[in-house]
């Protein structure tokens, strides 16, 4: 028998309790892998997919690890307090510091090494889907699965080193905390919060004047803006719970009508020290939900309006320009796409000549131009007698002769190549020393239509020609915008989620903390006739509070943010946002019933009725 | 062996208290002293001190010539373990820990050898009459029970001072007696120091003296003649004299 035995008699007899941290630790470390195992994907980096995609997957990381480090560290440490009373006894038995230290960072090291094996196989599991689920929303082939030797050392060696700092901290203040504390908080009774009503006025006037400032934000004084409000709001926020809820409660006890109404006394009583208790958690999540889903909807808002402004905009739905010789291949290629398909498209060509290669000035013929169906029904080119009319918005075109600009719609789908429409004795002379090239021109309603099949032709015949053509399609423009916004989407939801979960969870902690407290007095309630039922409303109502208060008061912060945001982009804002808080809201009720029925089945199982 | 010289204590946490205003007690070796006093008198703030788990604002306190305010955190330690048994109320063992584990408990924290802690172990728990529940869990056993496991615990190094603050306090009349009687056994058999705080004129009347406080002060003592049936109506006279006073 020694220190190491009764170190891991701890550690069985304190299973039930630990289970939670265990689990809490387990989903932290597999989240954390499974994004390293993506980002040291041997596809990932030799360039499968772009290199954009691995710096999201990184910056993603480093947001998930600084999180997951906090709510990790705060997990460890309540979990430790759990158990100070044991620890005090330790110490009144005359426990030495160095056995102390042994004893506290053996029992968590314990628990925390088995969550990190425990991950990473959750990981080695998961990845797999993850990396489906990837794959479809960027529209790419999956990924293989691979022995991630890297990953595995990196996701374990930051994850030890949180525990390191955190529990030598937290055991050495341990060693610190007065005995006689602990011993006696078993019967503490708890003060009634009081609040400040200068304190509360100031958290009002903050959050109003910061609102203020957002709803009537322009373009000019966004960036002015910015901090203030963000701080204004912050401070205003924390002082709302630490106050302003707790002048609330007590106009609610005032109010003797309803106070004294069933069960109303027993949960507004106890309400205003639960929020005492979870101020911090309370405050947290709400910062982190709202900068979360404000984050998530601007990207959300920026993609829905994305296709709206791409299939209005005045271009031809694909182009190709090419040396003639090369394009006849493609253009056989596009027809029988699109014809498979089914789409019903328009079809056109023009000659042109282009000096060597592109980006180089590309010149039409103003007759063939005007017989052309390309031609702009109106008659602006036709009666303009300039030499050169330029048709596109180029800044400096690289030419000495005088030109007058007129665009068109072949103009607008080119912006990259200045295209001029000259008459035909300069189309003649200029001729000599230039490549023939052909324009072919599709047009057909929705871009979406055989949006990936388009990309690949266009990689294809790019990579064969290099600068001997040009393609340009709204189709490949909406693919790769959305494969890559629905990426962005994806990681920022990904995060979105993990926010959530782990703000309810620390919620949850906080409960399940006080159980004890719950018991003895529900145990005491129920000897003068209290039922089941009304324990579980108690409950019910309470959690409800504490789980929906920072969610609503994080949707208030982050509309704000959004119509400032919508102020200065002028897109349309309400519809996505609202997808996404609904979106949220679904989730977080989910969350919500799981963690309550847990805590209310745990509190019943312990009452004596 | 215990000496106490002008203790004080005051709380400063909101108002000003002054929880003991001036204590001084002498205990000898192998006295067995009660100290009982209405609530709030101070008794539990006094031995809380004296079991070093609380600071005295001034004042002194010696044991066996070692002063508790010049003592360093390491020393703090192999004190408590060599020199303090305590028992509270609350019986305060580990529930993940067996019976036999939680009376091992202070053996171990010293390093010893592990036949020597199963022997101590098994003589102490025949002494106490609880043998037979060795491998059970704090929380399949009565509260006596358990009672008689911290006992056990606090004495199982020897200690030159046990210091008991309301053991009988959660208990029904049967364990209690059955406690105190164990108590009066270790201190007249292994001649151990004993200083019992309590509310219970009958428990306390298994002491040789008991001291009164009233308000922070060391208000009066009154010792223990022949028969414990008489140290018990006195002690029960003194405490309606203190009502009365009231």
């Amino acid at each position: 028998m020694n220190l190491l035995n009764i170190g891991i008699k701890n550690i069985k007899g304190n299973l039930s309790s630990y289970i939670t941290f265990f689990l809490a630790t387990s989903f932290s470390v597999m989240i954390f892998f499974i994004f390293a195992m993506l980002i040291y994907h041997p596809q990932v980096i030799n360039g499968v997919m772009k290199s954009s995609f691995r710096q999201g997957a990184i910056g993603v990381e480093i947001v998930i690890f600084t999180f997951l480090a906090f709510f990790v560290s705060y997990t460890l440490i309540t979990y430790a307090r759990k158990r100070s009373r044991d620890y005090a006894i330790l110490q009144i038995l005359g426990i030495s510091s160095k056995q102390f230290m042994f004893l506290y960072l053996f029992e968590n090291f314990v628990i925390f090494f088995s969550s990190i094996i425990t991950g990473i196989l959750l990981g080695l599991l998961f990845s797999k889907l993850f990396f489906i689920i990837i794959a479809y929303i960027i529209k790419d082939t999956v990924l293989d699965m691979y022995f991630p030797y890297k990953p595995i050392i990196i996701t374990s060696l930051s994850f030890i080193s949180v525990f390191i700092i955190v529990a030598l901290i937290s055991g050495l203040s341990m060693r610190f905390i007065k005995i006689i504390n602990i011993l006696k908080s078993n019967r503490k009774s708890q003060k009634t919060p009081k609040y400040n009503i200068i304190k509360i006025i100031l958290g009002v006037l903050l959050i109003a004047v910061g609102y203020y400032l957002a709803y009537t934000a322009t373009p000019k004084n966004l960036v002015q803006i910015f901090f203030p409000v963000l701080i204004m709001v912050i401070i205003g926020t924390y002082f709302f719970y630490d106050q302003s809820f707790i002048f609330f409660i007590n106009t609610l006890k005032r109010n003797k009508k309803l106070y004294y109404k069933g069960i109303n006394s027993l949960w507004i009583s106890d309400l205003a020290h639960r929020l005492k208790d979870c101020t911090w958690v309370l405050f947290f999540s709400t910062i982190v939900i709202a900068i979360g889903l404000t984050a998530f909807s601007s990207i959300y808002s920026i993609n829905y309006n994305a296709r709206e402004n791409l299939e209005n905009n005045q271009e031809y739905s694909i182009v190709i320009t090419s040396l003639d010789k090369f394009s006849k291949e493609s253009v056989i290629d596009l027809k029988y796409l699109l014809d498979k398909k089914n789409v019903k498209y328009e079809y056109t060509n023009i000659n042109a000549i282009v000096s060597k290669e592109f980006p180089n000035s590309v010149y039409i013929e103003k007759n063939k131009y005007l017989k052309s169906e390309i031609n702009d029904k109106d008659d602006s080119i036709r009666n303009c007698n300039e030499k050169y009319i330029l048709i596109n918005n180029i800044k400096e075109p690289n030419i000495t002769n005088s030109y007058k600009r007129i665009y068109t719609k072949l103009g607008k789908t080119y912006r990259n190549t200045p295209i001029y429409i000259v008459d035909k004795k300069e189309y003649t002379r200029l001729m000599r020393n230039m490549n023939r090239v052909q324009y072919h021109i599709f047009s057909y309603e929705d871009i979406t239509l055989g949006a990936k099949d388009l990309t690949d032709i266009n990689d294809q015949y790019y990579s064969k020609y290099k600068k001997h053509y040009l393609f340009h399609s709204k189709g490949v423009q909406y693919y790769r915008y959305t494969s890559q916004f629905n990426y962005i989407l994806f990681l920022s939801f990904f995060v979105g989620i993990i926010f959530l979960i782990c703000s309810g969870s620390m919620l949850y902690f906080k409960f399940f903390n006080h159980i004890e407290y719950d018991i003895d007095k529900f145990q005491n309630i129920v000897k003068i006739g209290l039922s089941k039922n009304e324990i579980r409303n108690t409950i019910r109502i309470q959690m409800a509070i504490l789980f929906f208060l920072p969610i609503g008061f994080a949707l208030s912060h982050s509309l704000f943010a959004m119509k400032a945001l919508g102020n200065t982009a002028q897109f349309n804002i309400f519809t996505p946002v609202f997808i996404v808080i609904i979106g949220y809201l679904i989730l977080q009720i989910l969350y919500y019933f799981v963690i309550n029925n847990r805590y209310t089945l745990h509190l019943i199982s312990k009452i004596k009725f | 062996m215990l000496k106490i010289k002008n203790l004080r204590k005051v709380y400063t946490k909101g108002v000003n208290t002054e929880a003991l205003k001036g204590i001084n007690l002498e205990v000898e070796e192998g006295e067995f002293v009660g100290i009982m006093g209405p609530s709030g008198s101070g008794k539990t703030t006094l031995l809380n001190i004296i079991s070093t788990i609380d600071t005295p604002s001034s004042g002194d306190i010696l044991i066996k010539g070692q002063n508790l305010n010049k003592i360093s955190k390491k020393e703090l330690s192999i004190f408590r373990r060599d020199e303090l048994g305590m028992v509270f109320q609350y019986f305060n063992l580990l529930d993940s820990l067996s019976v036999k584990e939680n009376i091992a408990l202070p053996m171990i924290l010293n390093k010893e050898d592990v036949k020597n802690i199963d022997n101590e172990v098994l003589s102490i728990s025949k002494t106490l009459g609880i043998s037979e529940l060795l491998d059970k869990h704090p929380y399949e056993i009565s509260g006596g029970e358990a009672q008689r496991t911290a006992i056990g615990r606090a004495i199982i190094n020897k200690p030159s001072l046990l210091l008991a603050d309301e053991p009988t306090g959660n208990l029904d009349s049967k364990s209690s007696n059955d406690v105190m009687q164990l108590i009066e056994l270790l201190n007249k058999e292994r001649k151990t120091t004993t200083i019992l705080v309590t509310h219970d004129p009958k428990a306390a009347s298994f002491c040789n003296r008991v001291v009164f406080i009233k308000d922070g002060l060391l208000f009066n003592e009154i010792h223990k003649g022949d028969s414990q049936q008489q140290f018990f109506n006195d002690i029960l006279k003194m405490l309606s004299f203190f009502n009365n006073k009231l």
